[in-house]
């Protein structure tokens, strides 16, 4: 048994990060309903600007009032200009709004400061004592103590003083607190500058502690929600306890050589068993009709064989022309563009369908790929097998994993989802992509990897071109089927209100738990179809960010038409070819694509579909109309 | 037949039904009282939304309250809501459609259920409609149509005639009041509109603060002084 003590030691001061990070998000949720997920962002900026300042030669002090100024102005911009423009909107939309912010954040940092590895000093880091015979340093103590007294005096505040009492009014109900004379947007704008200076100096503790590197530090808001998640997002006291419960064990699995490769995973596997815990209590039913639901698509829905034809008619020209007019790269990039409006569709369908967000679809593709290899490598089937197998070991996997926030309301199921993304993270980068090795895992070592070729029906790039388009096609088709069905109809009423659908005898989480099967089926056959177009697929390459970043450009694609999956295929895998064509910075990419999230959620519900298909109308209704003219003119 | 023992919710300190006991038997019974009563709480009891504290409810000799939520339905009981909840994109049809899938047709062809349904509130030419286009007094019948498919036992109704004009609660009223003949149902209908309740309802159960006031023939129960003060009295001083 090794020594835990310096384990335990390093675990709590982390874990009062977590804490700290925690409580931001808490107060800020109970103030105004909003889960801010770009608080990690936010820190992030904060520890690159005080490193920025500090090597620029100014004093160190001097960069971390700046940085804290910058988190706080920026969150105060996000909580007045744009948050109100939400604030009637479901809880779900709200948080996933914040992903757009975070977005627009982790874009401009990037694009800044790229992903050097540089490291955030402190003063106190040089300082330390000796504690239980573990050597301590002054940075870690000060973040324990921070973080516990900032969580305690929050409670206190929250309790006993004016402003406190006024957060709890709103949370509990913005219009009757504004009625009564709270004045709601200002006690708002409070809670927006906590959550904005907690943000920033829990940035600068992880920047220096963990590392300072954007993508990692945005990212470390997932165990912070962790966190918050065992609070049910209200309790501190919880929050407290299970921020340092998930930094110490966090902490001490790093001897142990069997789980160290997967200790980052505890503040998710945490969550997850949480929500498992909380479940117990039964349904809770959404009231869709308290708010202005996700949005719905009010056109009516057209027959099915009408919308097929227009598919399959597609598909066809598609699958004959593209082959002729691309170039073997752009061939090959337009079988991923195809593949990911798959993925998308996954998203898609949960959206649009029931109002589910699932940040976790690329995970799912990733557990689709992963099944994919290891048959094709270890057992040489068909691969049109390897590619069912995929679709259903990610719907089991998914099914599984989401199943305990399937009863609880739809924000802790996009939570969840997103603990799922976070967590598969950690395992496939330490697992990695079988690649014909031989154990479980199917992993080379030593030795040249082995590739996937295309199936034996396709052997061309070509040919497997068409042969992604046809299965795809076969996707789109089956969803249109399925959304005429029992089943279509029960995700109807599910969307529209769940106590309604209740009362017309629909099993709520049955009918969940079907979509949720179906979406993350397409997620695993895209990941199959993924798997054998590039030959193997990259353990470091299927981060929580590429969920969330499919998540977001399927809302940007707009999910209520069957153009929007392809449109974010085209965001995702086209346009990045296009920008190093032109010489663009992709990072510029990642903050419109930000700002797209938000003019989605906020004005342009229905997406770039939406907008397309309107347009289609206008100008077909145009025409109808100035035809009669035209004839008459010519006669 | 619903038999309601001494049934008691708790919300905290408050006492959303009080000690109520009452055996409902009339085809159409009306449920009254000013706002806060009990009424909608009573509703949603019986649709498993909220926990009884203490009581139990039969419907037909069945403990309703045994039965999972879901299966409500099929069991017989179905409701509307005081807003109107017809999904807009789906066609009147598929509306009353999504609500057939979940109870049991009685070896029937669905396309007459559903048919029958949509003739009885009238909106057999609608069917092809979407959700979306249709007036307050069209949802309305609508959720009718979705209540009265395949043998229910019992039809509770929130404010169905709230906001309709003269002609269309005149259409509304006509609807429910045929309801038990249609399917043989009993019919528990919320109410505001005194009128609507004197027009349809044989009996008349009136809460006050969660508790029964009175009960009884609706025209017996409506001229109660109990009730009058608690509820009614203001609307004889208007008239007066």
């Amino acid at each position: 048994m090794p020594d835990l003590g310096p384990f335990v030691i390093a675990g709590l001061s982390t874990g009062a990060v977590y804490v700290l990070a925690g409580v931001g998000l808490v107060v800020l949720y109970r103030a105004s309903g909003v889960l801010n997920l770009a608080q990690g962002a936010l820190g992030a900026l904060s520890a690159l600007l005080a490193w920025q300042i500090a090597d620029s030669g100014f004093p160190q002090w001097l960069g971390w009032i700046a940085a804290v100024a910058a988190s706080t102005a920026l969150a105060l911009f996000y909580g007045r200009l744009i948050a109100p423009r939400l604030a009637h909107s479901d809880p779900i939309v709200r948080a996933v709004a914040t992903l757009g912010f975070a977005l627009i954040i982790l874009g401009f940092c990037e694009f800044i400061w790229g992903e050097w590895p540089r490291s955030l000093r402190l003063p106190t880091d040089t300082v330390s004592f000796a504690l239980l015979g573990v050597r301590v340093t002054a940075t870690r103590a000060i973040a324990f103590g921070l973080g516990i007294a900032v969580a305690i005096g929050m409670m206190l505040f929250l309790n006993l003083t004016r402003l406190g009492l006024s957060m709890r009014a709103l949370a509990n109900d913005r219009e009757i607190s504004g009625l009564v004379g709270v004045p709601v947007l200002r006690v708002d704008a409070w809670a927006w500058v906590i959550s904005g200076v907690l943000s920033g100096v829990s940035g600068i503790f992880l920047g220096n502690m963990v590392r300072l590197q954007v993508i990692p530090l945005t990212y470390m808001v997932i165990p912070a929600v962790a966190a918050a998640i065992l609070g049910r997002l209200t309790s501190l006291t919880a929050v407290i306890i299970g921020g340092l419960v998930i930094g110490v064990l966090e902490a001490i699995a790093s001897p142990f050589p069997e789980v160290a490769a997967y200790r980052s995973a505890t503040p998710f596997v945490v969550a997850g068993l949480a929500l498992l815990w909380y479940q117990r209590g039964g349904l809770t039913l959404s009231r869709m009709d308290q708010f202005r639901s996700v949005a719905t698509s009010h056109q009516p829905p057209n027959s099915l064989w009408q919308e097929l034809r227009v598919g399959i008619v597609l598909a066809i020209i598609v699958a004959i022309a593209v082959p002729y007019l691309a170039s073997a790269y752009w061939l090959k990039t337009f079988t991923g563009v195809t593949i990911i409006a798959l993925c998308s569709l996954s998203v898609a369908v949960l959206y649009a369908q029931l109002g589910m967000v699932s940040l976790c679809q690329y995970a799912l593709l990733g557990v689709g790929g992963w099944v994919a290899l290891r048959l094709y490598h270890g057992f040489h089937i068909p691969f049109e097998i390897d590619l069912l197998a995929g679709g259903l070991a990610a719907s089991v996997f998914g099914v599984i994993f989401g199943l305990p926030a399937l009863r609880m309301r739809g924000l802790y199921f996009a939570l969840i989802t997103l603990m799922i993304a976070a967590a598969f993270q950690v395992f496939i980068s330490a697992i990695g992509f079988p690649d014909g090795g031989p154990g479980w895992s199917g992993k080379v070592y030593a030795g040249a990897r082995q590739y996937m070729p295309h199936p034996p029906l396709a052997p061309s790039d070509a040919a497997y071109f068409r042969y992604v388009v046809g299965v795809v096609a076969i996707g789109f088709a089956l969803v249109m089927l399925v959304q005429r069905t029992r089943a279509g109809r029960a995700w109807a009423l599910i969307r529209r209100s769940e106590p309604v659908a209740v009362a017309m005898g629909v099993n709520i989480v049955a009918y969940k738990v079907v979509a949720f099967a179906i979406a993350g089926f397409f997620a695993g056959v895209a990941g199959a179809l993924m798997a054998a177009n590039i030959g193997q697929l990259d353990g470091r390459a299927f981060p929580a960010s590429d969920s969330i970043m499919m998540f977001a450009l399927t809302v940007i694609g707009g999910a209520f038409h069957w153009s929007g999956p392809i449109f974010a295929g085209l965001l995702l895998r086209a346009v990045p070819g296009l920008l190093t064509d032109w010489h663009i910075d992709g990072n510029l990419a990642t903050m419109v694509f930000g700002a797209g999230l938000l003019h989605a959620l906020i004005t342009a519900p229905q997406g770039v579909s939406g907008q397309v298909v309107a347009l289609g109308r206008t100008i077909g209704a145009r025409l109808s109309a100035a035809m009669p003219k035209l004839m008459e003119r010519k006669l | 037949m619903i038999e309601i023992r001494s049934l008691t919710v708790q919300f905290g300190g408050v006492r959303g039904l009080n000690d109520l006991t009452a055996d409902i038997g009339a085809k159409i019974t009306g449920l009254v009282g000013p706002n806060g009563a009990g009424k909608t709480t009573l509703l949603n009891v019986m649709s498993g939304f909220v926990k009884r504290s203490v009581g139990t409810v039969k419907v037909d000799g069945e403990d309703l309250l045994r039965i999972a939520m879901n299966l409500r339905a099929a069991f017989g009981v179905r409701r509307t809501f005081q807003t109107e909840q017809v999904v807009e994109n789906l066609s009147v049809w598929n509306n009353v459609a999504a609500a057939l899938d979940n109870v049991p047709t009685g070896g029937r062809p669905r396309r007459d259920v559903i048919a029958e349904a949509l003739d009885y509130v009238g909106l057999a030419r609608q069917a092809e409609r979407v959700g979306a286009s249709l007036n307050a007094s069209e949802r309305r019948l609508v959720e009718i149509a979705r209540c009265v498919l395949a043998r229910p036992r019992l039809v509770m109704m929130d404010e169905p005639g709230a906001g309709l004009s003269e002609s269309e609660a005149e259409h509304l009223r006509k609807v429910i009041v045929g309801v038990p003949d249609f399917c043989g149902a009993q019919v528990l209908l919320v109410d505001h509109d005194v009128d609507l309740i004197s027009a349809t309802c044989e009996e008349t159960l009136v809460l006050d603060f969660g508790s029964k006031i009175a009960f009884g023939r609706t025209a017996e129960v409506l001229k109660d002084p109990k009730v009058r003060a608690a509820y009614l009295g203001e609307v004889v001083d208007v008239a007066a």
